[in-house]
């Protein structure tokens, strides 16, 4: 299978940085939000200077730009749409990812721009993609709740483009349908404000359980039967998540759409790649992984009855990304994680197995050597090869 | 003509409907709503029963319209087995039911084309929440969809511009539980929990939730139940019978207060003009009181007004929003290292900054401080500079005042 004959990879990207590292870890398309209209009222989103940065940073590299407005906007919201739409057509955005029919209605009244219908409208079936279909839908991103195997259904029988998540946290509600945070916290979750209540431990008299927060999804091992099937797009989940988050996610996925053939010609290969890609996303947050519905309805051993994240001791964090390369001596780092002189880093490359590196030096921008580095600052550690502008370091935790 | 809209569970219910005087007004219509466990998230009755309740409902002259009710969602194979259990009902469309009500699009659709000859109503209760969404629904249904449920989060002055708008009436929750969320997995067998629980958590205002579990899945309801039977007379009032009252009381004995909301009804349609207007409100006390003993505290919700985004506001910081959006906005700043230098990236390609240049910082606090660019350094060999281009990461001189994230601009 070509590039093109795969499902579309498509990543969240938070900001610009998150966007330019999704890019180049091997998304094919990126969403974000703006900075009104979409569900993510923490995230810190793009203004529209950085909306055209990223529209043109994707485009330039032949990859696609989706800009989420799947908030289900009040009238009082609706005022300043129009506008916002006519730029995103301005600017050349691929799609938006919309949730309101009234918003639907609105992008298509104002502008020739290609619409998506995000998860939260909650479409499970083919008769209701055909319903949106006629709308002016082109393509669905289904509800978790449906399976691979009904997605290719819908996809036929609508003939509609599908995307379906593969990878992230997931709502414990059919999407859409949790009105929890507007009842105890006054914040709307289908405009953002979504308070996690789905996360807390509940007591039942004696009986305490966190019996409504859900595992993640995880469906890097079902990457064969969703190209078998014809999804056409496979969405992560994580506009608030980090830039290693991102890169490790990106990078897992991508490395093994591109040798799906491999699966025909040597499947213990193949299988080789999968486990190394499992482990791999083992090392960013995750609150253990399941399958979700993608194969048959999800069950008991898909809620999590724990707090916080699994697998600590395997976890890695994000020290900073390579902003430049100096003539192959030293790479200039950002960092958002201090390392002293003796620690172990992780580059991960855009290709391949990470490299490891022990630090030697760290210098200033002046040059002065330090012994070890401060969060938001710049620093030079020395090149390796295979190092690359734009890497992400990680280290252990 | 006030339209009201309630559920009977049972043939227990029926009777207990029967023993009320629902039956002689000309101006109040009671509307009765039925639903089968297949069928409902609540309902638990089988096929059978359903239509022997349904037959013995349409011998009542009391009830105006009898309504089926799917309020499921279904994924494809769900849908496909609807698609003949729905089949066990259909003689009684438009025999027995005079419409079906449906939350989910895809079952709509499917019941639009298989029986286009029912009326449907579409139950929109968790939006959309403006006009243009409503709209777009009811346009794009057409002419067979009749009325629309509407989401409790909508304000009065919402409902009152959408009805009097809209081609078909709303339909509003005035009293009964608040549905918080929807899932298809059994929430409470895999925690080996009856099928209904309360649940409490130790954050505030996370105590007593409701929890049932059905075939469908779980639900769960805020433990405050919602009461606006003070608006009645001011949306009838404001809009006739565009707006039309449901009241959810199947859960204990809450449908034993029904006779006192019809005589309500009553009232407000001035039918009853011998009674005086304290007399209503004693009525109006009267069903509170009865409707108390099943659920302590009821609130009003989102009526007045719905404020649920303005916390937005405080969630991030404006300081460090506005100044991105303006047209001469420069760039970020990276790095401060005290008393040396700051790391700058350029962040606007239509702007150039030149030595000599006077600029304005915004730091994270909101504090703006002018600064003159005296000299520029180019990052990677620390050559000075006099002009920049987009994405150039540089040094400028330290400045007092700003730290890492701040924005400047001209
Ligand atoms: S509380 Fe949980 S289920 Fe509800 S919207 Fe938030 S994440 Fe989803």
């Amino acid at each position: 299978m070509t590039r093109k004959e795969l499902p579309e990879l498509l990543l969240p990207a938070g900001n610009l940085e998150k966007l330019k590292t999704a890019i180049l870890y091997g998304a094919d398309a990126v969403y974000v939000g703006g900075e009104r209209f979409g569900l993510r009222a923490r995230a810190d989103n793009f203004s529209l200077e950085e909306l055209k940065k990223g529209a043109d940073f994707c485009h330039l590299r032949g990859r696609k730009f989706y800009v989420v407005l799947n908030a289900f906007l009040h009238d009082k919201d609706m005022l300043d749409l129009p506008d916002f739409v006519k730029y995103l057509s301005e600017i050349a955005v691929d799609a938006v990812i919309v949730a309101d029919i009234g918003v639907l209605k609105l992008v298509k009244r104002e502008s020739d721009l290609k619409i998506h219908l995000s998860t939260q409208s909650c479409c499970l079936n083919s008769y209701a993609a055909s319903f949106w279909k006629e709308c002016g839908v082109e393509r669905i991103v289904l509800g978790r709740e449906v399976s691979i195997e009904e997605a290719q259904r819908i996809k036929k029988s609508a003939e509609v483009e599908v995307e379906m998540f593969v990878h992230g946290s997931m709502c414990i509600s059919y999407s859409g349908q949790c009105v929890i945070s507007n009842y105890t916290a006054a914040r709307d979750s289908n405009r953002g404000g979504c308070a996690h209540s789905c996360r807390f431990e509940y007591s039942f008299g004696k009986k305490k359980s966190f019996f409504m927060s859900s595992k993640d999804l995880m469906g890097i091992k079902l990457l064969p039967l969703f190209c078998k099937c014809g999804i056409d797009s496979l969405k992560i989940e994580g506009r608030m998540k980090s830039q290693l988050y991102v890169a490790t996610v990106a990078k897992a996925y991508r490395q093994l759409l591109d040798c799906y053939d491999l699966l025909l010609s040597d499947a213990n290969l193949w299988a080789k790649q999968l486990n190394e890609m499992e482990e791999e996303l083992r090392r960013i947050p995750y609150r253990d992984y399941v399958d979700g519905n993608l194969l048959s309805k999800a069950q008991h051993d898909s809620v999590y009855y724990q707090e916080g994240e699994s697998g600590e001791k395997d976890r890695y964090m994000l020290v900073g990304h390579i902003v430049s390369v100096l003539q192959n001596e030293m790479v200039l780092i950002e960092v958002k994680n201090a390392f002293t002189v003796g620690e172990w880093l992780e580059i991960l490359p855009f290709k391949g197995r990470y490299i490891k590196l022990q630090v030697e030096n760290i210098c200033s921008l002046k040059n002065i050597k330090l012994q070890k580095c401060k969060p938001n600052t710049l620093v030079k550690i020395k090149y390796l090869d295979g190092m690359e502008k734009g890497n992400i370091i990680r280290k252990k935790k | 003509m006030i339209k009201i809209v309630t559920y009977l569970s049972n043939h227990q219910d029926l009777l207990l409907m029967d023993s009320m005087e629902t039956g002689n007004s000309i101006e109040v219509e009671v509307e009765v709503i039925l639903s089968s466990k297949i069928f409902s998230l609540l309902s638990t009755l089988e096929i059978a029963e359903l239509i022997s309740l349904a037959l013995e409902c349409k011998k009542r002259k009391y009830i105006s319209r009898l309504l089926l009710e799917i309020d499921i969602l279904m994924t494809e194979d769900r849908l496909q087995l609807f698609k003949s259990e729905i089949t066990s009902v259909e003689t009684l469309f438009n025999t027995v039911f005079d419409a079906v009500r449906i939350k989910d699009l895809g079952a709509l659709k499917f019941i639009l084309e298989r029986y286009p000859e029912i009326d449907v109503e579409l139950i929109l209760d968790n939006g959309p929440h403006n006009l243009q969404g409503i709209e777009a629904f009811v346009d794009q249904i057409g002419e067979k969809l009749k009325r629309v449920i509407v989401s409790a989060q909508l304000s009065k002055s919402s409902l009152i511009k959408y009805a009097n708008k809209l081609k078909v009436p709303l339909e509003i929750l005035v009293l009964g539980r608040i549905l918080l969320f929807y899932t298809p997995r059994k929430l409470l067998s895999y925690v080996d929990m009856d099928k209904y629980a309360e649940a409490t958590s130790e954050e505030s205002f996370h105590k007593n939730f409701q929890i049932i579990e059905s075939a469908h899945g779980t639900i769960m309801f805020y433990p405050k139940d919602l009461c606006l039977l003070s608006y009645i007379d001011y949306f009838y009032q404001s809009c006739g019978e565009k707006i039309n009252f449901r009241f959810d009381l199947r859960e204990g004995n809450k449908l034993v207060i029904f006779d006192d909301i019809f005589k309500y009804f009553k009232y407000i349609s001035r039918e009853s003009c011998e009674n005086s207007k304290s007399d209503s409100s004693d009525l109006l006390e009267k069903i509170k009181n009865r409707y108390a003993q099943e659920c302590k505290t009821l609130i009003r919700g989102h009526i007045e007004e719905n404020k649920t985004d303005s916390i937005f506001k405080k969630l991030k910081n404006y300081h460090l929003q506005k100044s991105k959006v303006d047209c001469l906005y420069v760039g970020k700043v990276l790095e401060v290292e005290k008393g040396s230098y700051m790391v700058v990236m350029i962040e606007n390609k239509n702007l150039v900054l030149k030595v000599g240049d006077m600029i304005k910082i915004i730091n994270p606090l909101g504090k703006e401080i002018l600064f003159n660019v005296n000299k520029i350094e180019n990052i990677e060999d620390l050559q000075e500079l006099q002009t920049t281009e987009d994405n150039d990461l540089i040094l400028l001189p330290f400045c007092k005042g700003v730290s890492p994230g701040s924005l400047i601009y001209f």
